[in-house]
């Protein structure tokens, strides 16, 4: 489903909150539901587009959550909760009868609905508890909760018995989760320009990088997307800069064979500074471990050269969502 | 030290309409951002450390302390972020709170972004919450209106702002580095300290990330002094303690307590046990927290007493259980929860939570043999402490706790081969894969067929 002009818009507005664009992710999933009533592949690509990241990137993280649904049922998500307290009184019945009432988890028929088992929801006094589009609704009994799920059925379901609101349709709620209604857009806009731009070194893109400019807010080319595109762009790349460092730092005598290690113009411009954070003993899967690394250095690069590699995006980097084991190498 | 019921921390909650500003503003609303303004951050910092205030969200870290450690001056802003991402089974104290008091976060958000000298905060909301979503997105902008957020704090010439943001279904995300790669935009995974967020923590700044109680809690500290929070609790665990009390009572629900309340007391307020039944065993918070035996209940409600009996004082979520609910099978549905929410980063935990799952099932529907319960043990003993985060030390706690106490109940399931409270585990929804037998899937023709070779005559 193709994503409308008006959504594109408010996407990139949302990203403006931030200093950093990719933060916006979870709020653009949130507005392509509400788009779409789901998270089809046409949305993963769109916020792969607004962000600059892979189809790959996004993908792992609209599967990795459970409120991004992956296809389309209707206009109401119904949740059970189903942990003990609920269980015992009743939660696991009225999911099981919900399951068997709709021959499976989504029932398309009428306003469409789909039902989902949930982890607790935080209203334990109020167990059995069901969520209709994210509003609670309990104690139930099993009666009331069969009505629950036929009024959802016909588009109608009452006012929460907690909140005293009527659930609106799956997509508007994920309309306001998106934030994009929230009224006070104007002000992040202006506090995220200034995070960017106001201080000695401003947040960084990735996680462990901390001299990375950021330019934010709008289509972040330089943060985004992979080495080649940026090297079109005539930018220095992250491999570059931790390359020059790590030369930089390398003592004159042994700047020779660092340099043939390194592949001078090669196009994997990384290799040198793979080759520091490939030395390195077993690097736990960490985000970022200045302080716990460095500990081994490849013989050639000296201790200098790996301090110069500790900002670099290394394979232990959390950002593991492309799948392959360097984010900037993957699949280009 | 008085004990029992207090509404220090809830006291606006049943006041009418205090979810709008006006009536906020005539409840002493705000008057802890305009004394904060008084004082130097150092001397906010200072006054949270007197109180004793720990961190409200499972761990009990000194709140003032975690302050402490944010590093200054490192030329990079510094943020503040509201772990709302509350999902520990059990636990509902800070939806409450954002529902019905909305702009006591709000407020102690701006408090606490002034003693940190940070510019921007966040608020990470789970996102199922729709109605405390709704609740504070109006205190915000109610706020942003009022001159209390924005460029110009109430005149003071500082800038704080505060954003709302919304997750999307991952209890892993209430952990502090999880939430931070969330909010980064990724999946919600714990990443390996050091550095600690204090150092580098959202987006590699400086950041601290608190509790949804424990940052409110702060302007109650500046407005009322260190003396009246510390009326409550003892030396090492001070103040008053929202609570979530559920399970096989008459009155379920949201309560506040002054800290060092016997347990006991708890059941009383709650209007007893339903049916008059009596108490099995119970968790002090959350699930994570090792499950103790009704014999316990006299414990007193601190973070040093429940740690001496055996276990922890966790987020508040007090679930009680009775003699007619089977230990198994709660053990198992939580275990089950554990499962569903590890984030797979980590494989002790990834591997294990399946395994330990599948094991329990097997004796709660009576297929276990003696040799399991020693298995679960083995296998909790490679989780524990050998793990990314705390989601997995706390999925062997209800494990190894029950066995503790109620290892005869095991056996039973196990010696009369079915669940002798005649409990029914949860349906699967992911059919199991039936095994194979290994060969063509399409029948070969009755004559085998001679291999022809191109280019062989």
């Amino acid at each position: 489903m193709p994503i409308s002009e008006t959504t594109r818009a408010e996407a990139l507005s949302l990203v403006d909150r931030y200093p950093v664009a990719r933060a916006a992710l979870l709020p653009l999933l949130h507005l392509v539901q509400s788009d779409e009533g789901y998270v089809s592949e046409d949305g993963i690509a769109f916020c792969g587009e607004i962000l600059g990241l892979t189809k790959a990137e996004v993908g792992a993280v609209a599967t990795f959550y459970t409120m991004y649904k992956r296809e389309p049922f209707g206009d109401y998500l119904l949740s059970v909760c189903t942990n003990p307290t609920c269980k015992i009184a009743g939660g696991q019945r009225i999911y099981e009868a919900y399951v068997d009432a709709c021959g499976g988890h989504v029932d398309a028929d009428g306003a469409g609905v789909m039902v989902e088992h949930a982890e607790c929801l935080a209203i334990c006094d109020a167990a059995p508890v069901v969520q209709v589009n994210y509003e609670m609704y309990g104690p139930l009994t099993d009666d009331e909760a069969a009505d629950l799920l036929d009024k959802a059925k016909a588009g109608d379901p009452p006012a929460s018995n907690v909140s005293g609101q009527v659930p609106p349709t799956f997509r508007e709620v994920e309309r306001e989760l998106s934030g994009i209604d929230d009224g006070v857009g104007e002000f992040l806009v202006e506090a995220a320009r200034r995070q960017v731009t106001e201080y000695d070194t401003p947040p960084a893109y990735r996680t462990g990088e901390t001299e990375i400019p950021v330019t934010h807010p709008g289509g972040d080319v330089v943060g985004h997307g992979g080495r080649a595109f940026r090297a079109d762009a005539g930018l220095e790349t992250d491999h570059d800069r931790q390359r020059r460092e790590v030369l930089d730092r390398v003592p004159d005598e042994q700047r020779e064979i660092v340099e043939d290690l390194a592949g001078e113009g090669s196009s994997s411009t990384a290799d040198l500074a793979g080759s520091v954070v490939d030395g390195r003993q077993a690097p736990p899967p960490a985000a970022e471990q200045p302080e716990a690394s460095g500990a081994a250095t490849p013989p050639s690069a000296g201790a200098d050269a790996a301090e110069g590699a500790e900002d670099d995006p290394s394979p232990a980097d959390s950002d593991d969502d492309a799948g392959g084991t360097d984010p900037e190498e993957a699949g280009r | 030290m008085s004990t029992g019921q207090v509404h220090a921390m809830s006291y606006r909650y049943d006041v009418e309409g205090v979810a709008d500003i006006d009536v906020y503003e005539a409840h002493d609303g705000y008057e802890g951002v305009r004394i904060a303004l008084g004082l130097q951050p150092a001397e906010i910092i200072e006054r949270v450390k007197e109180a004793g205030l720990r961190g409200r969200g499972g761990a009990g870290f000194p709140t003032g302390m975690k302050w402490s450690f944010v590093a200054q001056d490192t030329g990079k802003p510094i943020y503040v972020v509201c772990n709302a991402d509350e999902g520990e089974p059990g636990t509902f104290k800070d939806r409450p709170l954002m529902e019905r008091d909305p702009h006591q976060l709000v407020e102690g958000m701006i408090v606490a972004g002034l003693a940190l000298n940070a510019e921007q905060g966040y608020i990470y909301l789970r996102g199922e919450f729709a109605a405390a979503g709704r609740a504070l997105t109006k205190a915000i902008r109610q706020a942003y209106e009022r001159g209390y957020l924005g460029a110009d704090v109430m005149g003071s010439g500082k800038r704080y702002d505060l954003l709302l943001h919304r997750g999307a279904g991952a209890y892993i995300c209430g952990e502090e580095t999880a939430l931070l790669d969330s909010l980064e935009g990724r999946r919600g995974q714990p990443r390996l300290r050091p550095p600690f967020p204090a150092a580098k923590g959202l987006y590699s700044c400086p950041t601290t990330v608190n509790n949804v109680e424990s940052i409110a809690a702060v302007p109650f500290i500046l407005r009322n002094g260190v003396d009246w929070w510390r009326q409550w609790g003892t030396e090492k665990s001070p103040g008053p303690k929202l609570l979530g009390i559920s399970g096989e009572v008459n009155a379920p629900g949201n309560y506040e307590v002054a800290m060092g309340t016997p347990v006991r007391e708890f059941v009383e307020l709650a209007g007893g046990m339903v049916d008059d039944r009596e108490l099995k065993f119970w968790f002090p918070g959350g699930s994570s927290t090792p499950l103790l035996p009704g014999s316990a209940a006299d414990v007193e409600y601190t973070f040093e007493a429940i740690m001496e009996a055996g276990s922890l004082l966790g987020t508040g979520a007090l679930m009680f259980y009775s003699d007619q609910t089977c230990v198994v099978d709660t053990v198992l549905r939580f275990t089950e929860f554990y499962e569903h929410e590890s984030c797979g980063k980590c494989t002790p935990c990834r591997e294990g939570s399946y395994w330990l799952s599948q094991i329990l099932r097997r004796i709660e529907v009576g297929s276990g043999s003696e040799s399991d319960l020693d298995l679960l043990l083995d296998l909790c003993d490679n989780i524990f402490g050998r793990v990314f985060c705390a989601l997995g030390d706390g999925m062997t706690s209800p494990i190894t706790s029950s066995l503790k106490y109620f290892r005869d109940e095991y056996e039973r399931h196990i010696r009369e081969g079915r669940c002798p409270f005649g409990a029914t585990p949860p349906r699967r929804d992911i059919p199991v894969l039936e095994a194979r037998t290994v060969g063509a899937t399409v029948a070969p023709p009755a004559t085998p067929q001679p291999l022809k070779v191109a280019g062989e005559a």
